[in-house]
């Protein structure tokens, strides 16, 4: 037994946390020892040494950890939008080392959060992950350089000042991060696809325009903010599914009877055809109808009829989703219904009243607000835990998809006929159900199949 | 194929947390730390249906060297020449 091949072992198994080598530590390094001493080496091989590295770190990757990351980099993607809405961008030296530290800051945390998630569900090696993180702060920070790079040359070319080194440097930069971006999606990618010794021209393949397209959405504000929405809601997802966070039994739902189906069908079809004169009168009534004024005046009309039309159709599908989604459907519609009448409003008022911008941001804040209400059954336990997901969300949607609500009365209709078409098929019998339709469970295993369903 | 410790710890610490195995005991045996796994019901069927899968990539595998074997053996086809 060689002591400082010992002492080797044990300080590379440092890289795990405390908590799993008081379990694990003496019998894993025994097995080491025992490894090493068979095959007649006095230290640890270097390969040996990065694989403990790599399975120690990967170790302390915990859904919490995942969910902290993927929280800061919503935070961090969402500063710069939040910037922009309020009017409030800095263009100094210090808004834009900010901006962009914000920016590629929470692109990195949300790709290492969304690898972090594939380690987990075991889709990724540690020691692929472990390479690919260090693909990924290099080429983010490449790609930061680039952007900033690109800012100063874009201000030295403005002000016709000699271009500095660094003004100059962008091209580089941006070579230096696709090359790394795309080395490090390789790795994931070669390690996720299982087809045999194609996977690496085809990793490879998907990994150049991939690193660009991931470069592209960090630089387009709400891009990041999307994909940190995502890896978001799915950790939160994994941590509701553990088996110590499951609390409670849900009802089973009632489905809606087919009266009730045709009565909300047709509903939603008057809505529909409602919200589609609206928004004809919007784009063409000042010349259907040239007693209403000018082109601005019958846009403002058609999308005030529009807005109030809309509040039908989301009130028809709250109702068609109220047996399957009680109560948990009752706050996000109010919030919707409550942006719909602030929009409303700004509609009445002349476009240049004081009160229009705070409504509207008000219309944009409430359609966040449904969004993360939306979600908040799915979200874990705790009740704190669950309010702050609540919040983060709902500021994410406002931020990237909100201002979306001022076109609600021409993309409504669509949401309408859509409704009506689904209410009218009425609700599909899964293949499970058919045959449980077909021959009834046993009376012991009904309790089991109706709390599985509702879970 | 080369199974690295770590790689062997992850894998038994998987299973554990999905129910396939437990620890079942540790002891010292030549000064050295050993722990012992055992199997469970889920892993078995698990295991069962994997061994299952082997076997017949196995016996398609026998088919298809016996098929080339045979194909070797045949004799080649006559090819009329005319001088």
């Amino acid at each position: 037994m060689s002591a400082r091949r010992r002492s080797s072992y044990r300080r590379l198994l440092r890289w795990y946390p405390v908590r799993w080598r008081l379990t694990n530590g003496e019998v894993v390094l025994e097995t080491l020892e025992e490894h090493a001493e068979a095959s007649g080496r006095s230290h640890p091989t270097q390969g040996e040494a990065w694989s403990l590295r790599a399975h120690g770190l990967a170790e302390r990757v915990t859904p919490n950890v995942i969910l902290v990351a993927s929280g800061s980099a919503l935070l961090l993607s969402l500063a710069p939008l939040a910037a922009l809405w309020l009017g409030a961008v800095d263009e100094s030296v210090g808004g834009l080392v900010a901006r962009t530290v914000c920016q590629f800051l929470g692109a990195l945390l949300v790709c290492l959060s969304a690898g972090a998630l594939m380690l987990r569900g075991s889709e990724l090696r540690p020691e692929t992950a472990l390479a690919a993180t260090f693909g990924a702060v290099i080429a983010w920070t490449l790609g930061a350089l680039a952007a900033a790079s690109w800012s100063v040359g874009f201000n030295e070319a403005d002000a016709g000042a000699a271009r500095s080194w660094f003004g100059d440097a962008t091209g580089l930069f941006l070579l230096g991060a696709v090359v790394t971006g795309a080395t490090a999606l390789t790795a994931v990618l070669a390690g996720v696809l299982r087809i045999g010794s194609w996977r690496i021209l085809l990793a490879s393949a998907i990994a150049v325009p991939g690193a660009v397209g991931l470069g592209v959405s960090a630089v387009i504000p709400p891009g990041m903010v999307v994909g940190a929405i995502a890896v978001f809601v799915t950790v939160a997802l994994q941590l509701r599914a553990s088996p110590a966070s499951i609390e409670r039994v849900r009802p089973v739902p009632v489905p809606l009877t087919t009266v009730q189906r045709h009565r909300l069908a047709a509903v939603a079809l008057v809505a529909a055809v409602l919200g589609v004169g609206s928004a004809v009168f919007a784009l063409a009534g000042s010349l259907l109808v040239p007693s209403v004024g000018d082109s601005t005046e019958a846009m403002r009309l058609g999308l005030l009829a529009g807005t109030l039309v809309a509040i039908i159709t989301v009130v028809t599908a709250a109702f068609a989703l109220l047996p399957r989604r009680r109560p948990a459907i009752l706050a996000p519609t109010l919030a919707f219904v409550a942006a719909l009448i602030a929009l409303s409003v700004t509609y009445l008022l002349p476009m240049d009243h004081p009160l229009v911008w705070p409504l509207l941001s008000l219309a944009i804040v409430l359609v966040g607000l449904a969004g993360g209400l939306l979600l908040a059954p799915v979200l874990p336990r705790p009740r704190w835990l669950r309010g702050l997901l609540v919040a983060a969300i709902s500021l994410a949607v406002a931020a990237s998809v909100g201002f979306l609500v001022v076109s609600v009365a021409f993309w409504a209709p669509v949401l309408a006929v859509v409704a009506s078409i689904i209410l009218i098929r009425g609700p599909r019998q899964s293949p499970a159900a058919s045959a449980e339709a077909l021959s009834p469970a046993p009376p012991g295993l009904e309790a089991d199949w109706a709390r599985r369903s509702a879970q | 194929m080369v199974l690295r410790v770590t790689t062997l710890y992850a894998s038994l610490e998987r299973l554990e947390r999905e129910g396939r195995i437990r620890s079942a005991g540790e002891e010292v045996v030549d000064g050295r730390a050993r722990r012992y796994y055992e199997i469970l019901e889920s892993g078995r069927v698990l295991l069962e249906a994997e061994a299952e899968r082997l076997a017949a990539r196995a016996a398609a595998a026998q088919v298809s060297i016996a098929r080339g074997a045979a194909a070797r053996l045949s004799p080649a086809p006559l090819v009329a020449v005319s001088v």
